[in-house]
């Protein structure tokens, strides 16, 4: 029955002590959560630990829930937050530390080719997935994060710099190395064509 | 591979970064397809960017929560499953 309230509702009815709505609003939230946690913190453990800390804050807060934004989005920012400080408190040192060196004209007067796309060419898929996962765990922890919010998640530059305390110049900056460490990470594994003339 | 030079200036590539962050308007985007059109290495870097996402977001699942993962959540905050 809880299942067919609207959102509003099932966080009214929460918030007056109805245990059903508040499981109703946990199952529908959670996979997302535990997705998002698990591609910011590259581990199943610790995702389940933001997971479950995420919803605990939910169920004690969720009278102060504005309703300015939708629940998901409170709840992002939530999750976001516990999983940088959960980084930032285990301190991971990624010894990765090329990305630093790119810059806007990375690109520029390197190589250059073009891919031809693994699916069409019928690559083996897996090994794509495992070269792009490879590749995410090694960007270091607040370059993942942006590429993340912004280039998966599609956060707005000012809400990606909101939640992560940086400046927008930030991250752009961030962005931009990202995409271009996880394109030439990649590059590495493609099949490439030249295509400027020699 | 001959080493392709050639000149950007800073608007330029902003207007890259601003294209693949989805936040061009429609007259820089027109400036933008301008030069692209002339420029193989500025659409080879934005069609191989673009690729890069698009991939990654074709391998990226929406996570289904492990059921055991689920049924500790529910546990951990004393809800029915269900309910």
């Amino acid at each position: 029955m809880n299942n067919h309230l609207d959102e509003k509702t099932l966080i009214e009815n929460a918030v007056n002590g109805d245990q059903n709505a508040m499981a109703v609003l946990v199952e529908s939230h959670s996979a997302r959560i535990y997705s998002l946690a698990i591609k910011l913190l590259q581990n199943e453990e610790d995702a389940e630990d933001i997971l479950q800390e995420t919803f605990i804050i939910m169920m004690k807060k969720l009278n102060t829930f504005s309703g300015k934004s939708s629940l998901y989005t409170w709840l992002y920012r939530i999750a976001t937050n516990l999983a940088l400080g959960k980084l930032r408190s285990k301190k991971i040192v990624n010894p990765n530390d090329d990305i630093d060196n790119l810059s806007e004209s990375s690109y520029l007067g390197k190589d250059i080719r073009k891919w031809v796309n693994p699916m069409e060419e019928e690559q083996d898929q897996s090994l794509m997935k495992s070269c792009l996962e490879q590749a995410i765990s090694k960007l270091p922890d607040s370059y993942r994060s942006v590429f993340i919010m912004r280039d998966v998640e599609k956060n707005s530059t000012r809400h990606t710099a909101e939640i992560l305390g940086l400046t927008e110049a930030n991250v752009k900056v961030r962005l931009m190395r990202a995409r271009l460490y996880l394109r030439d990470r990649l590059a590495e594994n493609m099949k490439c064509v030249d295509v400027i003339p020699t | 591979m001959k080493s392709h030079k050639h000149n950007h200036n800073d608007h330029i590539i902003e207007l890259v970064q601003k294209h693949l962050g989805r936040d061009l308007g429609a007259k820089a985007k027109g400036e933008l397809k301008h030069h692209i059109e002339e420029c193989p290495d500025c659409k080879v870097y934005v069609d191989s960017v673009e690729e890069t996402v698009k991939l990654y977001k074709s391998i990226d699942n929406a996570t289904d929560i492990p059921s055991d993962v689920s049924k500790r959540l529910f546990k951990v905050l004393n809800l029915k499953k269900d309910s």
